[in-house]
């Protein structure tokens, strides 16, 4: 069992690919995050530390190296990170709280908002909730078309975030390769769906993808797979990068369950989780592990991953057919729960409703988990090591801000 | 003049001001008397009959006067700052600050070992006792004692030696005794902190005034450099002793300058540069020892002996100018650290912080300075290592090479560290206690001068000492102004054509822009979008940290993190070995204690019996 999310005073809970939210003082003991999450919108990471010739290396939240507005609060006495701390309030929009009392269509436009990269994930999971309260059940071709734009969205992001790792260790050919390879698949995705960042894919009871030709969207698709399988191949031969992320930002197995992290950086630690694996439509889903919890297993998770996606899409662009829309009503359960697996973890939306309005929102993003896990495991390293510990978890201020 | 800091000495009973003017006269006549001496030959003796065939007495020579020369440019400095800085001390001070340089004047002006000793013996109890000036400071007093009374120990037998062989103490012409050079080599070895004699350096340093940190860093440790240049004269230039001095020397150099560059503390990291700067003389005397040995038709032994004296102007003066400065900074903000006083510029005043950024500077070789001058004279020297004959020469010369280039290295990078941090640094709005400054800064002012006027003149500084051979004209530079670091030649330098091309192309034009430039905006640095907090402003320890993790074997580096609290712990292991050798005494003195001291008279009659009749086996 896992815990996602403190909503006042009742928890947020995962057991497998059930979620459900209780209220019980006694399991809330059993959690070793649950102060990490009630906190997590103060701030995240590890305290403060004093002590002859300690400082704090603040790190934002406008500078470069920090892509987003945000603040790590480094401390240390000279290279040596003793600790870090994250303060994610320059990001915050307060977008659980704008949601209130907004028709589930509106809503959706917030959820899309919290932050781009991720945006399939986050209106999956929020209209996989709504239309769990609703009783809306979708097609099957919905379903595909679904699946097909989160597949894209983490393929794009994969790539991009093997980019980074390259461009931090100053492999410049090898970086400019992925990135010419990350700016393919994002006009794939504005090919299929019209959107680079495929913003508009997702809908309430339904999706948008644009019918053609896919022989040569496949036929891409395969390039794509071939040079990122021949790229990893070359970046796991050369010796400046792989020291680079090698046993950086280790997270070993049993702090990743406390910290209740999931997605790529759960399963380089070494185990094997993935909530599309209960998914009918991943037909003999096979999940990607890697057993030493660091910066190059995280990297080579992601690329496998993104590659067994591109083979996904390749298996089901063929039975694309237009999808169903269907309409939305009355709510028929007053909360539900919708998740979805986001190319960096799971998102997690719980809502409430009241005379088909939200009432109360709370999103459990896969950032905060993976802050802190990287506030966890970047103490003890050097300055240097900060963007492969930092991207190697694939997290962002948005995402975790909200 | 030895009357004049006698009469500056019982004034100081009565008036402080007063007692320091006379030390400042005495102090300039001294420097007009050296002058005489080391630039225009005048040489006198005055040699009276103390008892049976010991004669005692003064002499002034060449050698004399170069040390007093350097010398009294820091006595003149250190007292004309101490008229303003004294006022917040006891009139002990005065006193023993005017006992303290005619302890020195003695020890320069003696023509016999005795009073040789006598001058070693109030400079070094005077200098114990105005250590103690400083509250909280007996321990640190009493082990610079512990190691100067060692340095009087060896003295001692030195002089046994020299009596010995010449039935008298006056220091003979030439005399070649191993015991004398040994004994007396070990001595002012001592005093001049080479490894491992220095941890007094630091700990007393630290502790003592400013102005007596100032005394004790530059012109106490003179007084070894001195002495080591008198026995050398004496005994000779011997081969083996240069290779002890180069290894000596270059290894003080380098564990000089790693302890410097991890300094924290505001006179620390000063107190190991000491130490890395007479680590380099002592390896030029070396240098010295070995050419005159080998080669007496080699211009390198003289090009050597330049650099010895060279190094040790350098040293002297831009020391004494770092603790003036750094002093006047620590007592007006009242702290111990380099990473408390940041914005000395600002906080405490304009002449301090380019006090320190001068002398910093010249410690870091910067042209246009003289210890850029020292130290190209130094590296030309190693360079000519290869004149040595023996491939052991070599190896040894080269290795010190290596060692003295990285101490020189990291001496840079400490002077860059205390420059950065205290001087320049950011301002953190701490208020400087208000003080009667303008003796202190005008002293400051005068060893800047001095610092830059050498450096400019120091070609002719060269000439005028006597070693014209070294002196050319060439590529443009009029004859005069061009040092040659041998004939024929090697290497050439003109720091003053240098000052000139320097101020033509880059200071003058910028100090004209400066001046014409219509507006200034001044802004605070953008920091990420956010004003710096206190708890923001990178450290000196941080910045010392990536040495001390790299050097690790070294420092012996731990890395401390205890809960919510870390630092690092570097161990001086010298410091170490001290400490167990003190707990290992303690041990030892409380049992005997404890067996003679027991309150029967009959055990300790038989005590002292047994002492007496030990003293008379080994001594007789």
């Amino acid at each position: 069992m896992r815990l996602l999310g403190v909503i006042n005073e009742k928890l947020l809970l995962q057991d497998e690919n059930r979620f459900f939210v209780e209220s019980n003082e006694n399991i809330q003991k059993t959690f070793k995050n649950y102060n990490f999450l009630k906190n997590r919108d103060t701030v995240i990471g590890g305290n403060p530390i004093t002590g002859e010739g300690v400082f704090n290396f603040r790190y934002g939240p406008i500078t470069s190296g920090v892509r987003e507005a945000g603040v790590f609060n480094i401390y240390t006495f000279g290279e040596r990170i003793l600790s870090v701390n994250i303060d994610l309030s320059y990001k915050k929009r307060n977008i659980e709280k704008l949601m209130i009392n907004k028709t589930p269509q509106e809503g959706l436009t917030f959820a899309k908002a919290v932050v781009t990269n991720f945006c399939v994930s986050h209106a999956l999971a929020y209209t996989r909730a709504v239309e769990k309260a609703f009783d809306i059940n979708v097609g099957k071709n919905t379903e595909k078309i679904r699946v097909i734009a989160l597949e894209l969205e983490r393929i794009y992001n994969h790539i991009h975030l093997f980019g980074k790792l390259a461009r931090g260790a100053a492999q410049q050919v090898l970086a400019s390769h992925l990135e010419a390879l990350y700016e393919d698949s994002l006009r794939i995705n504005e090919e299929l769906c019209g959107d680079r960042f495929l913003s508009n894919v997702i809908e309430i009871g339904s999706c948008k993808i644009k019918q053609q030709d896919f022989s040569k969207i496949k036929q891409k698709l395969l390039s794509i797979k071939e040079k990122l399988e021949e790229l990893l191949e070359h970046a796991l031969n050369s010796y400046n990068f792989v020291d680079r992320i090698y046993q950086t930002a280790v997270l070993e197995d049993k702090q990743a369950i406390e910290i209740g992290i999931t997605g790529p950086s759960l399963r380089a630690s070494g185990i094997k989780e993935d909530l599309r694996c209960f998914e009918p439509i991943y037909k003999d889903f096979h999940i990607q592990t890697q057993e030493d919890g660091d910066a190059l297993s995280r990297l080579i998770v992601r690329i496998k991953e993104a590659v067994y996606s591109i083979n996904l899409i390749i298996d089901l662009i063929n039975e694309i057919e237009p999808p169903d829309n269907i309409e939305i009503k009355n709510q028929k359960t007053k909360e539900a729960i919708g998740y979805a697996e986001s190319p960096s973890g799971l998102v997690v939306y719980y809502l409430q409703f009241e005379n088909n309005k939200i009432e109360q929102v709370y999103i459990s993003t896969p950032s905060v988990f993976g802050f802190k896990a990287f506030c966890d495991t970047f103490a003890g390293h050097i300055f240097t090591d900060f963007s492969f510990a930092f991207d190697s978890f694939g997290i962002n201020f948005a995402d975790a801000a909200r | 003049m030895i009357i004049l800091y006698l009469i500056g000495a019982i004034a100081g009973f009565f008036n402080r001001k007063i007692s320091y003017i006379i030390a400042f006269i005495a102090s300039t006549i001294a420097l007009f008397i050296s002058i005489k001496a080391a630039f225009f030959g005048y040489s006198n003796a005055v040699v009276f009959k103390a008892f049976d065939s010991v004669y005692m007495g003064f002499l002034v020579d060449k050698t004399t006067g170069l040390f007093l020369f350097i010398s009294s440019l820091s006595f003149m400095a250190v007292s004309l700052f101490s008229i303003d800085f004294g006022m917040r001390y006891s009139k002990r001070m005065a006193v023993l600050l005017n006992l303290d340089m005619l302890g020195m004047v003695i020890i320069l002006y003696a023509h016999d070992m005795l009073t040789f000793l006598i001058g070693w013996e109030v400079m070094t109890i005077s200098s114990y006792l105005l250590i103690v000036e400083h509250k909280g400071s007996f321990k640190e007093a009493f082990q610079f004692l512990s190691f100067s009374e060692l340095s009087t120990l060896s003295l001692i037998i030195a002089a046994i030696a020299l009596f010995r062989q010449t039935s008298g103490f006056v220091f003979p012409k030439h005399m070649e005794n191993t015991t004398f050079l040994f004994f007396a080599s070990f001595a002012f070895i001592v005093k001049m902190g080479i490894l491992p004699f220095h941890t007094w350096l630091k700990q007393a340093h630290a502790k003592a005034p400013s102005n007596v940190s100032a005394l004790l860093s530059a012109p106490v440790t003179l007084m070894g450099v001195y002495g080591l240049v008198r026995v050398l004269g004496i005994s000779g230039y011997i081969h083996s002793w240069g290779i002890v001095a180069i290894i000596l020397g270059s290894v003080s150099a380098f564990f000089g300058a790693i302890g410097a560059a991890s300094a924290k503390g505001l006179k620390v990291l000063p107190a190991y540069s000491t130490v890395e700067n007479n680590g380099m003389i002592l390896s030029m005397l070396g240098f010295v020892a070995i050419a005159r040995h080998l080669n007496h038709a080699s211009t390198l032994a003289d090009f050597a002996f330049i650099v010895v004296i060279m190094l040790s102007l350098a040293h002297t003066v831009a020391k004494t100018l770092l603790f003036l400065s750094v002093g006047q900074a620590k007592e007006q903000l009242n702290e111990e650290n380099i990473d408390n006083v940041r914005g000395i510029h600002r906080s405490v005043g304009k002449i301090p912080a380019l006090g320190i950024v001068i002398s910093g500077l010249s410690f870091s070789a910067f042209p246009g300075l003289i210890g850029y001058v020292a130290e190209w004279m130094m590296l030309e020297a190693i360079f000519q290592s290869y004149q040595f004959s023996t491939l052991s020469d070599r190896i040894v010369s080269s290795t010190a090479g290596v060692l003295l280039s990285l101490a020189a290295g990291f001496a840079s990078f400490a002077m860059i560290k205390l420059i950065g941090y205290s001087a320049v640094g950011y301002h953190h709005n701490k208020k400087a206690i208000p003080m009667p400054k303008s003796f202190m800064q005008t002293s400051q002012i005068l060893l800047m001068l001095i610092i830059i006027g050498f450096s400019f003149f120091a070609s002719r500084l060269i000439y005028t000492l006597g070693y014209k051979n070294f002196i050319i004209g060439a590529l443009g530079v009029p004859q005069g102004w061009l040092i040659a670091s041998a004939k024929p030649v090697f290497g050439v330098i003109s720091p003053a054509f240098f000052a000139i091309v320097l101020s033509g192309l880059f200071i003058v034009p910028l100090i004209v822009y400066l001046k014409t430039s219509r507006t200034t905006k001044r802004v605070v640095s953008f920091n990420g979008g956010l004003s710096l907090q206190e708890s923001e402003y990178f450290t000196a320890n941080a910045f010392s940290f990536t040495i001390e993790y790299i050097l690790r074997i070294l420092y012996r580096t731990k890395e401390i993190i205890q809960n919510k609290r870390a630092y690092v712990q570097i161990i001086d292991i010298f410091e170490t070995f001290y400490t167990v050798l003190i707990r290992i005494t303690r041990v030892i003195s409380y049992r005997i204690s404890i067996i003679v001291m027991n309150s029967k008279i009959h055990i300790y009659i038989a005590y002292m019996l047994f002492l007496f009749i030990a003293v008379f086996i080994i001594f007789g």
